[in-house]
């Protein structure tokens, strides 16, 4: 994005983040952009919609995994590492070919 | 305009990659009724060919039964063409309800409501009976229309390797925190041919607190000593929640499906299942020729019994000839190859020899298992399965393949 500032943050000598810490880091460092930042009440606006149309709505931040493997795709969202992997998983067997007539 | 030169050249190329690939499926035009023997004409432009036809869902022979197409007939005279309705608005005849009753008895469930395919039975039925608090346990083998079926439903996916019990309870007993569990399986699995443990999977569904759903598109009419499907083989009747089943196959032939089982759950998918309410009712003729179907395999078992005999000669024929099969008892018998241009190869040069019989490649099935799926008819006599077994017997001669085992083939053509 032209324009956008980024933060680039030393880490202590000799440490190598493994790639679940460098998720977690921007997941932590997303978080506290938005709330800090983030100023349109569009999602507000929404949110109120939604309920006042009957939903009950649950929201809060997730673990999102896609996968992909020639023409299939398949994505899952959940509130742990391994509830999301294990949906992926799922999701990705029920591409498994073998389907005759 | 959307579809513009760029889109059509992407699709254009798209195709071309399957052609390079050997992975397009052609149709061929068939000139007659459906039987044992059928007239195609291959390659486009010649002219129609008499060749024995060993590839087809037409089990029980009754796809071109007299006594059939009679009772379409008069049900076109007496019920008409067509309803031009869903069934909930004024589209159910008399004769719908005449059929789901019939496949409530033959089948031994609680009630039956007709779809306008299984595709759609499937497709509609999870959807209608579970919630996003429940559990779907799917063989891994089911049917593409399950998976879709599956995928519609906002209950938990998940799955069990191909008839493994044990992973089976294991993954039953992971999900007793969900409020309901469904274990779905085929009866009879399209690819292999194999049966479900169907009594052991109602074991294991009473022990753990789950509901069984089977589709049994490739059993009902004749697999089971009266040809009621895989539960009555296994001994479970009345004990399977939900049955979809095909009037498209061994039932005459035509389309329709239904979903049969539990009263309420067959009336959750009256209510509810989308197909069921916003897709055309089944056609009066359809149903007409269905029912003379059911009272035709309620009164004799000699169909299926024909079929049975058929199943086990043929497997003895191509055991005979070296050829590399599916070990089972059902009447759908793949001849493995493998190697998908050999697959093709095979079955062009079965064509020539008068035999019509098709190959299976990716992504019908997974890469690496090409093969020639053949299927037994009663409509079948033994000439034709002699006739068939030498013609395999001369083209597989012709591509080195009889008494090769999978490694040998794979060794000799590859993957």
């Amino acid at each position: 994005m032209a324009g956008a500032s980024s933060i680039a943050v030393p880490l202590p000598a000799g440490v190598e983040p493994t790639r679940l810490d460098v998720e977690l880091l921007k997941a932590a460092f997303s978080a506290i952009v938005t709330l800090r930042y983030e100023t349109s009440s569009d999602w507000e606006a929404a949110l109120n919609q939604l309920e006042t149309d009957g939903w009950k709505v649950h929201w809060g931040l997730t673990w999102h995994a896609e996968a992909k493997k020639g023409d299939d795709f398949e994505q899952a969202s959940g509130k742990t590492l391994d509830e999301t992997f294990a949906q992926l998983t799922q999701l990705a067997r029920l591409d498994m070919v073998g389907h005759c007539p | 305009m959307a579809y513009a030169s760029k889109a059509r050249e992407w699709y254009k190329g798209e195709l071309e990659t399957l052609r390079s690939q050997g992975l397009f499926k052609q149709e061929r035009f068939i000139h007659s009724p459906q039987g044992a023997e059928i007239e195609v004409e291959f390659p486009t432009g010649k002219p129609p060919k008499r060749v024995i036809n060993m590839c087809a869902n037409n089990y029980l022979g009754l796809s071109s039964h007299p006594e059939v197409v009679a009772a379409a007939h008069a049900g076109l005279d007496v019920r008409g063409y067509g309803m031009s309705s869903v069934r909930f608005i004024c589209g159910t005849q008399d004769i719908h309800r005449e059929l789901e009753s019939k496949l409530t008895t033959f089948l031994g469930t609680e009630d039956t409501l007709l779809f306008p395919s299984c595709m759609d039975a499937n497709a509609g039925v999870f959807e209608a009976v579970l919630s996003e608090q429940d559990v779907m346990i799917a063989d891994r083998l089911v049917h593409a229309s399950i998976v879709d079926g599956m995928r519609l439903c906002k209950a938990m996916t998940d799955t069990f390797k191909h008839s493994d019990m044990e992973h089976l309870e294991e993954k039953l007993q992971e999900h007793q925190d969900k409020r309901f569990r469904m274990v779905i399986t085929d009866g009879v699995f399209s690819m292999d041919g194999d049966l479900a443990k169907l009594d052991e999977i109602v074991r294991l569904a009473e022990k753990y607190d789950a509901m069984v759903f089977v589709d049994e598109s490739h059993a009902s009419g004749f697999i089971g000593k009266t040809g009621r499907g895989t539960h009555e083989h296994c001994g479970v009747v009345g004990r399977i929640d939900i049955i979809t089943t095909t009037l498209g196959k061994a039932l005459g032939g035509a389309s329709g499906g239904c979903v049969s089982g539990r009263a309420e759950l067959v009336e959750m998918c009256r209510q509810r299942a989308r197909p069921y309410l916003f897709s055309n009712t089944v056609a009066p003729v359809i149903v007409s020729g269905a029912l003379k179907v059911m009272d035709l395999i309620s009164a004799t078992t000699e169909r299926r019994d024909k079929l049975e005999w058929n199943t086990k000669y043929w497997r003895s024929l191509l055991t005979e000839a070296g050829l590399d099969i599916k070990a089972g008892e059902s009447p759908i018998v793949p001849v493995m190859l493998y190697n998908a241009k050999l697959a093709q190869d095979v079955a062009r040069g079965l064509f020539d020899e008068g035999i019509y019989a098709v190959g299976f490649f990716f992504p019908v099935v997974a890469k690496g298992q090409a093969r020639i799926r053949t299927q037994l008819s009663a409509a079948h006599e033994k000439r034709h399965l002699d006739a068939a077994a030498a013609a395999f017997r001369k083209v597989g001669a012709t591509h080195g393949i009889l008494g090769l085992n999978k490694n040998q083939i794979v060794e000799k053509f590859g993957l």
